[in-house]
């Protein structure tokens, strides 16, 4: 009986937050966008995967006056790294996990690495190191290095401080002029328990003026 | 473009090897950058937090010199340092129990109205208004965020839509541009 009651609560619930979703997309979306996008949104809720950051793409693009078909295929592409991000990181993947994992694949980085980095650390959470190989990625660091850096950091048990601290110390030093894979392979040495004589990566090129 | 080149691709070929140049030396780079670390792992040390200035603001000129914005309590990704402030209100995040109240401030003293959109308020540029702190330069407002990764960005004058240049970029650029993430920790798998 109670275990009737929790369940029932929990569909009334979900109900309620895909007519919330529904309502905001509706407001934002034109009739032919709003028919692909719920598509899509549907396909994700059939497969546990988190929906917010796909009606939150479609809004910020409703919101930038993006047209409809560029909404529609960017929905889907982060529809298909949402997948690709769980199958990396496995089916307990937090969904924080799953959405910064997904914007690593979207970086470019092959799901392996995602893989690797999670059999590194099989239960602590991965959202914070994955936001930060993401950011360094956009910050002009070289795949390799950055996926090195993050997953020798994340062998070495670094905490999510030291991961806010090593991009932080990244991106200061790239605007001093270092170059971006330099300054990573350097900084991530400085984390406690990374071997500092650890070949992160190949010495990366010198960047030019 | 190599020995096999003819003749008409040679003076090219030549071009490209000068503008080479000579082979990278990384040691002076390598070394100078080691001699910052360590210099600066002394000042942290000293319990120094440095609260420098950031990129530039290269594509909107009348902002040069603003040198940064800056997220309050929510430094690089925010993890841990969140204010206990009252949210405002016009946010449309959840006010869970694990929310954490985040402030966010931007420099923009050129500017007649900045506001924060992400995808904890449906973007809309509208919900979201930062108020002057300090009466002139810096902007800022509070908001609860529920525990996660969240995107956002800086829309100001309505119109231009700027990444948080203190905080960690989103790699998804959608529609051009790039947003800013936050972390809320999350509860922590077992």
């Amino acid at each position: 009986m109670r275990i009737s009651i929790i369940v029932g609560c929990a569909v009334l619930l979900a109900g309620q937050r895909a007519h919330a979703q529904d309502a905001r997309l509706r407001s934002a979306l034109d009739p032919e966008t709003l028919a692909k996008v719920t598509r899509l949104t549907d396909s994700a809720r059939a497969e546990s995967l988190p929906i917010e950051p796909l009606v939150g793409v479609a809004l910020e693009g409703a919101q930038r006056h993006a047209a409809g078909p560029r909404i529609t295929r960017a929905v889907q592409d982060y529809l298909v790294a949402l997948r690709g991000a769980r199958a990396a990181l496995g089916a307990e993947a937090s969904p924080p996990e799953i959405v910064s994992g997904a914007g690593v694949l979207l970086a470019g980085i092959p799901g392996s690495v995602l893989k690797q980095i999670r059999s590194s650390q099989p239960h602590r959470s991965l959202t914070v190191p994955l936001v930060v190989l993401a950011d360094l990625l956009a910050r002009g660091v070289p795949k390799d290095t950055a996926s090195h850096a993050i997953e020798a950091a994340t062998r070495a048990n670094a905490r999510d401080e030291d991961f806010t601290a090593l991009r932080r110390q990244v991106e200061q030093d790239i605007v001093a002029g270092a170059s971006p894979a330099t300054a990573t392979m350097l900084r991530v040495r400085n984390i406690n328990g990374v071997p500092a004589a650890e070949p992160v990566a190949p010495l990366p090129a010198v960047r030019r003026p | 473009m190599s020995d096999s080149a003819d003749d008409s691709e040679r003076p090219f070929v030549r071009a490209a090897a000068a503008l080479r140049g000579a082979p990278a030396d990384h040691s002076a780079e390598i070394f100078a950058l080691q001699q910052r670390i360590r210099a600066e792992s002394q000042t942290h040390a000293l319990g120094v937090v440095e609260l420098s200035t950031r990129r530039p603001l290269a594509r909107h000129p009348w902002w040069l010199g603003i040198a940064a914005a800056v997220v309050a309590f929510a430094i690089g990704i925010g993890v841990g340092r969140g204010s206990d402030r009252t949210a405002r209100a016009g946010n449309s995040a959840a006010n869970g129990q694990n929310d954490r109240a985040i402030a966010f401030a931007f420099v923009a003293p050129g500017a007649h109205n900045v506001s924060l959109v992400g995808d904890f308020n449906g973007w809309d540029a509208h919900a979201t208004p930062l108020e002057r702190a300090d009466g002139r330069t810096t902007w800022s407002v509070a908001v609860r965020l529920p525990p996660g990764r969240h995107v956002y960005a800086f829309v100001i004058d309505g119109v231009t839509w700027m990444a948080d240049p203190q905080g960690p970029l989103a790699p998804e650029q959608w529609f051009g541009q790039r947003n800013s993430v936050i972390v809320i920790p999350e509860d922590r798998r077992s």
